[in-house]
Formats: C-alpha cells, sequence, structure tokens
C-alpha cells in the first residue's frame, strides 16, 4: 500500500541502452509516444470511445482548437498542469506560464464533455465514470477504483498475473511510450482488456505498422519491474529503463515473463547481459552459445 | 573527474569478485575487432575537460601484448596525455614491462589485497610478482599507488593483524592508494557470504588499519579516511566519488572509453554488461532527491555520504542507501571524536569548499627539489602547474607531476 507521504522525486524517464543494441529497437522507442497519442484521439473520432484527454500547450491553442473541430469534435479545457520532462503519475501544478500545459477533454459531444469534466470535478474523483467515458472495461476501472485512492498511484504490481500474461496488457514499460492499451488491466489476460487492445493494435498498425509491430514485439520482451524509494526500474534484455515512482517503503516488483526463448535467440550478447543485471550467473553452456552467435 | 580507457575488456585473472564479470565472456572477440586508440583518443579529447590523464584500467591493461602497449603510450604522448595504469601485477615480473612503464613515464596503480594468503580471490602469484615489482618500479623512478580490496580473505578478525602488517609495509615503500569495501556485483548476491564482510566486521578492519595509517601519519593519503576527513570538513568535492551526489546511469565522475571509442558509464555499472552513456547526457540526482526522505532521513551524516556508492546499494538495488552504512556511520563517529572534522549541519546537505582552519603539516616531506615540470594537474580541485600558472596555494594532497612526487608548499 502506498504511504501516503507527500514528498515525492521531480518527474523523469530515462533509458540506458545495452551497448550494440540494433537500432530499429531505438526507433521504435522513438515513435512509440507519438503513435499512442495519434490512436487515443483517433479512437475517439472513429467512435470507438466517447472521450479523450488532450493536453495543449497555451501558444498551440487556438491552431489545435480548430483541428478538433474541423474533426468533428469539442474540447473542453479542465485545469492548468505542469508540463513535465518525464513521466506524471498525477497532476503538478505549474508555476510559469511557459511549462503551463491546458489539460482538457476532446468528446462528440458537449454533454459527454461536461460529464467527464463533473466526474472529474467531483471530490474524491469518480474515476469509474471517467473510465467509462474513456471506453475503459468495467473489471478494470474497478481494480483501478480500488487501488489508486489508496495511495497505489501506479498498480503495475498488483495487476493479477496469475492466469498468464498476454504482451498486449503490458504496462510496465509504458513509461518510455511502449504500450498498446492506456489502462490498468484487472489482470494480464483479461479478456474484455484484451478485446480493447485488439482494436486499438489494429488502429496502430494503420498508422505506422512498422512501429505498431515493433511496439508488440517489445511487449514481448522478459523484464523485471521494480519500486523502490519512489524511483521505477524496468530492467529488459536491451534496456535498462528508470522513472519516477512514489514512496513506497516496501519494494514493489512484477516479472513479466514474456518470450524468453525468441529475446535469447534475437540479442545474444545483450540476453547474456541481462541475466547478470537479473543477478543470474549464465552456464558455460549459454556463454558458448552466445559467444557462437 | 576520472577517464578510464579500457583498451583490453578481457582479463586473465579473474579475481573471484569481479563486477565486469559479464564482459569478460565477449571481450575477446571484441577487444581483437574493434580496438581503435584513435577513436578512444579522439574521445578522450572530447570530453575530457579539465582532465590531463587517463587511466588504462580493467581488464588487464598490461595483458595486452607489449607492442600495443607501447602503440597506446606513442599515441597518447603525441597527444600531450599523461598515461596511467591500473594493474593487477600481470606481466609485472618481466622487465620489458617495467621498461615500457618507465620509458613513458606511465603511473602505476597496483592492486594487490596483501600477501599471498590474502589472495584467496585472486591469483596468489600476483601479490608475489606486485611486491617484487615495487622495488624495481621505484628504482626506475616511477612511484605506484595501491588499491586494496577488503573483503573475508584478508579482513576478518583473525586475518587482520597480517594485513596490518602487508599494510605497514606499504606505508614503508612510500606508497599511498585506497581500501575498496568489497562488494558482491548484482550476480554474486546470493554468495556475497563467502567474500564480502559484514559491516561490523569491515568497521573493525578499517579502524585497525586507520590507527596504522594514524601513527605514520599518512591518514591523508589514504582512501577512505582521506576521503571522510575532507567531507566531514565540508570539502567533499575533493573527496572520492562516493562521499559525492552520484547517479548511476549517467555519472559524472567516472566516464569509461571503450576499445571502439564508444563512451559508457562507471565501470562498476559492468555488472549489467555493458551500457551506453545516454545522449543527450541527463544529470538527475534522483538517488539524491529521494534518500533523505527514505534510508537517510535524519541521519547526520548525509551530507559527509549522501548514500555512499549506489552499487554498494542494500540488496544490490542502488536506490537504497549503501549497505556500508553502518561502517561508515562508526567511522565518522570515530573521526569525529578524534577531532578531524565535524558533521555538517542537518540543514546544509553539502558544505561548501571551505579551508581547513588549522592545516596540518605536510606527512610525507617532498621528495623532489624545488621544481617546475610545466605539466598541468589537479590538486584537490585546483588546476595548476608547477611554473607557476597557479601559485601560492597548499592543500596538503600528495601528487605526482611525471615522476616527482610532491606536496604543494
Amino acid at each position: 500500500m502506498g504511504d501516503g507521504m507527500s514528498w515525492e522525486p521531480e518527474p523523469f524517464s530515462r533509458i540506458i541502452w545495452r551497448w550494440k543494441v540494433p537500432y530499429k529497437y531505438r526507433t521504435i522507442v522513438s515513435r512509440a509516444n507519438r503513435l499512442a497519442h495519434w490512436v487515443e484521439y483517433e479512437a475517439v473520432k472513429r467512435g470507438l470511445r466517447k472521450c479523450d484527454v488532450v493536453h495543449i500547450h497555451p501558444k498551440d491553442l487556438p491552431q489545435r482548437v480548430r483541428e478538433i473541430l474541423r474533426d468533428g469534435l469539442v474540447w473542453l479545457p479542465i485545469r492548468t498542469m505542469k508540463s513535465v520532462s518525464g513521466f506524471a503519475h498525477k497532476f503538478y501544478q505549474p508555476s510559469s506560464l511557459n511549462e503551463t500545459l491546458y489539460y482538457g477533454v476532446v468528446a462528440h459531444s458537449m454533454d459527454e464533455a461536461k460529464a467527464f469534466l463533473e466526474a472529474h470535478q467531483q471530490i474524491p474523483c469518480d474515476h469509474d465514470t471517467i473510465g467509462e467515458l474513456l471506453g475503459y472495461p468495467k473489471c478494470c476501472r474497478e481494480f483501478f477504483c480500488k487501488t489508486f485512492p489508496r495511495g497505489e498511484l501506479d498498480p503495475v504490481h498488483l495487476v493479477d498475473s496469475s492466469k498468464g500474461q498476454d504482451p498486449m496488457l503490458c504496462v510496465s514499460l509504458r513509461y518510455f511510450g511502449l504500450r498498446i492499451i492506456p489502462f490498468f488491466p484487472c489482470s494480464f489476460n483479461c479478456s474484455k482488456a484484451k478485446a480493447f487492445a485488439e482494436q486499438w493494435y489494429k488502429l496502430m498498425l494503420e498508422k505506422d505498422p512498422f512501429t505498431a509491430k515493433g511496439i508488440l514485439e517489445l511487449l514481448t520482451m522478459p523484464h523485471k519491474w521494480s519500486m523502490v524509494n519512489a524511483i521505477i526500474e524496468v530492467v529488459t534484455p536491451l534496456f535498462i529503463g528508470i522513472c519516477n515512482g512514489y514512496v513506497r517503503y516496501q519494494k514493489a516488483e512484477l516479472y513479466w515473463k514474456g518470450d524468453p526463448e525468441y529475446w535469447k535467440k534475437k540479442v545474444p550478447l545483450q540476453w547474456h547481459w541481462y541475466q547478470y543485471s537479473l543477478g543470474k550467473r549464465p552456464s558455460i553452456k549459454e556463454l558458448k552459445s552466445c559467444m557462437q552467435s | 573527474m576520472t577517464i578510464l580507457m579500457l583498451p583490453n575488456l578481457g582479463c586473465p585473472n579473474k579475481c573471484a569478485y569481479c563486477f565486469a564479470r559479464p564482459v569478460w565472456s565477449v571481450a575477446n572477440e571484441m577487444q581483437v575487432e574493434a580496438l581503435n586508440i584513435h577513436a578512444m583518443i579522439e574521445k578522450f579529447l572530447h570530453i575530457r575537460g579539465r582532465v590531463s590523464s587517463v587511466c588504462l584500467h580493467a581488464g588487464e591493461p598490461l595483458a595486452l601484448p607489449i607492442e600495443t602497449l607501447r602503440n597506446i603510450f606513442e599515441a597518447l604522448r603525441s597527444k600531450g596525455i599523461r598515461p596511467s595504469i591500473q594493474t593487477s601485477g600481470y606481466n609485472l615480473d618481466k622487465d620489458e614491462y617495467i621498461d615500457l612503464l618507465a620509458e613513458y613515464q606511465v603511473s602505476v596503480g597496483l592492486s594487490c589485497d596483501g600477501f599471498p594468503e590474502h589472495m584467496s580471490g585472486r591469483r596468489k602469484e600476483l601479490a608475489k610478482i606486485i611486491i617484487e615489482a615495487i622495488p624495481k618500479l621505484r628504482s626506475k623512478g616511477i612511484q605506484p599507488s595501491m588499491l586494496i580490496v577488503l573483503t573475508r580473505y584478508n579482513a576478518t578478525a583473525d586475518k587482520i593483524d597480517r594485513l596490518c602488517e602487508f599494510y605497514e609495509w606499504v606505508i614503508s615503500q612510500r606508497i599511498c592508494g585506497r581500501f575498496l569495501f568489497g562488494h558482491a556485483p548484482l550476480f554474486l548476491l546470493d554468495k556475497k557470504e563467502t567474500f564480502e564482510l559484514t559491516p561490523d566486521e569491515l568497521y573493525f578492519a578499517l579502524e585497525q588499519l586507520f590507527f596504522v595509517a594514524r601513527a605514520r601519519r599518512v591518514e591523508m593519503q589514504w582512501s577512505p579516511f582521506r576521503d571522510l576527513i575532507l567531507s566531514l570538513r565540508g570539502e567533499n568535492r575533493k573527496a572520492v566519488c562516493w562521499c559525492n551526489p552520484c547517479d548511476p546511469y549517467c555519472n559524472k565522475a567516472c566516464m569509461v572509453i571503450l576499445p571502439d571509442g564508444t563512451l559508457t558509464l562507471c565501470d562498476r555499472q559492468m555488472q549489467h554488461g555493458i551500457l551506453e552513456r545516454p545522449v543527450p547526457e541527463k544529470y538527475i540526482l534522483v538517488r539524491q532527491q529521494v534518500l533523505p526522505h527514505t534510508d537517510c532521513k535524519g541521519c547526520k551524516y548525509w551530507g559527509v555520504c549522501v548514500g555512499g556508492c549506489p552499487t554498494d546499494g542494500i540488496d544490490g538495488d542502488w536506490r537504497r542507501k549503501t549497505r556500508w552504512c553502518k561502517t561508515i556511520y562508526k567511522m565518522l563517529e570515530l573521526l569525529e571524536s578524534l577531532g578531524y572534522g565535524k558533521a555538517p549541519s542537518p540543514t546544509r546537505p553539502t558544505r561548501a569548499v571551505t579551508p581547513s582552519p588549522t592545516p596540518r603539516p605536510p606527512q610525507i616531506q617532498a621528495t623532489g627539489r624545488p621544481h617546475s615540470d610545466g605539466i598541468i594537474h589537479e590538486d584537490g580541485d585546483v588546476l595548476h602547474a608547477d611554473s607557476g600558472l597557479l601559485e601560492g596555494h597548499w592543500d596538503g594532497i600528495e601528487h605526482t607531476d611525471g615522476t616527482i612526487r610532491h606536496l604543494d608548499g
């Protein structure tokens, strides 16, 4: 459980690549975030869900709002927020206009946008209604409503892994742009979340098949997610990623099983080093196979 | 800032607790294909700032063929870069290697954990080679320094007296250096009890060694004593990297250049294999933001050790404070009680660099006459040349100009 301390680290996220990782993967990571944002907006435009949240910088406001209206949608500003260079688990208050973003909701009608605004303004925030307007499955909304309000701002480790882990539902690499679904599933094998993900993935393929396939490939990567002292670290065969978390005295961990055989063959050298990062000592046989590769 | 060049990622020594083990397995292939001395030097010139020397470091640099080494030293000399090496003594029993080091005025750091019986974690014959090589090096004008790793092999209560004997002999050779806290890298955490000392055992060993140094008045020539004293005085910037804030994934204290000229992180991060240094660099001291609110909350010595080296973190986790916290705390209490300094106010995380109110007299007499060799070097963080580019300072730090070892003053 979160410890509810008022202190929190400055938002940041960073990837430290292992040596000689194929450049293809760096390209995918650099494109992933943009594709994810495109899909979220496009899903509203195509009527796959009612609302999306959009952040707009003051200087882009007139042009961006015109674009939204041209798409037959409306935009309702909700609040200002600080633009951060890392990953934001929550809203931060801006201290100057330059770092300010307008946080607002995009919807088909003003009624839907207002419903979102009302849910947002309730104390405590009505996460269930917000989740519904964003099109998230009911079971997954319930999971979030149970965990987030008790201080678990990033409940990755609380998602049920016991029935398997579907790469489409992976949320432990999203700090670095790698994700398909934009919400926490109740289980990494949730059928409703899976159906949502498949729709999303189709859209991604339509826009940028190289990046979409690459993201799905990277989500099959085995990795270890952990959070200690308000820092999240994700150790993967290709990179180590770090970002801000929240204060929690007990270490939180998640092992993503992924497809080890695939990655072992794909990047033998980095796989070899990944084993050491996990605290394992590869056998002589594994070592020889790495050298031969 | 320390800049290391790793022309040889491989190592014939295979020390039991080496944190670079993940790199050995792929080293041979890489170094043969990739060694590009000019790319390494170009990278050094690009990043060096005020740094004028480079250290050839682990793997074992002296395991390289002598001609390759000569080429490296020659290339460094042609660019006016002063070379140093850190070696476990491999090939130091061969005169041609010692002659080469002397010819290029290479500063030599020796890694040796004591007499041969202390070397269970390393090849025992290396201790013998080093002990025999020291007089030879000195006769050629090379004054080596020494790095001693404290582990269960050499520093438990039953072995510490013998280690102190070794230490006294080392001091008698006018050698300065450092004691490292032998820590298990990530992949040896499950075996750590075989070689890692407990914090209490480590304190006991350090305390004995400190009193040996103190009796010989060389405590300011040996790390970690010097570093802890400097940090107690608020002069962390002059102290070793782990007394200063460090971001393990983008550290400023140590940069490593690989055989192909790639720039990577501190060599201790080789426990993960090789990680690329992030570009563009983003230096966020997140660990230093976090620890005063968590593991180090309320600690009166926070501004002195700032959580210690990230790779020594509890359970091998860089996000935690050092697992030697208890050792360092007790050492700082000891040094404080002996009047070496005082913990900074808790409201000031790190004190500004201030001169010591009562400078201690030089512990080692200058071995060189008043000299001027024009070589730019750093004393603490003062950059100067003995030709008088910057003059009129004395900070008691022993250093070497070329082959002349001296104290300013």
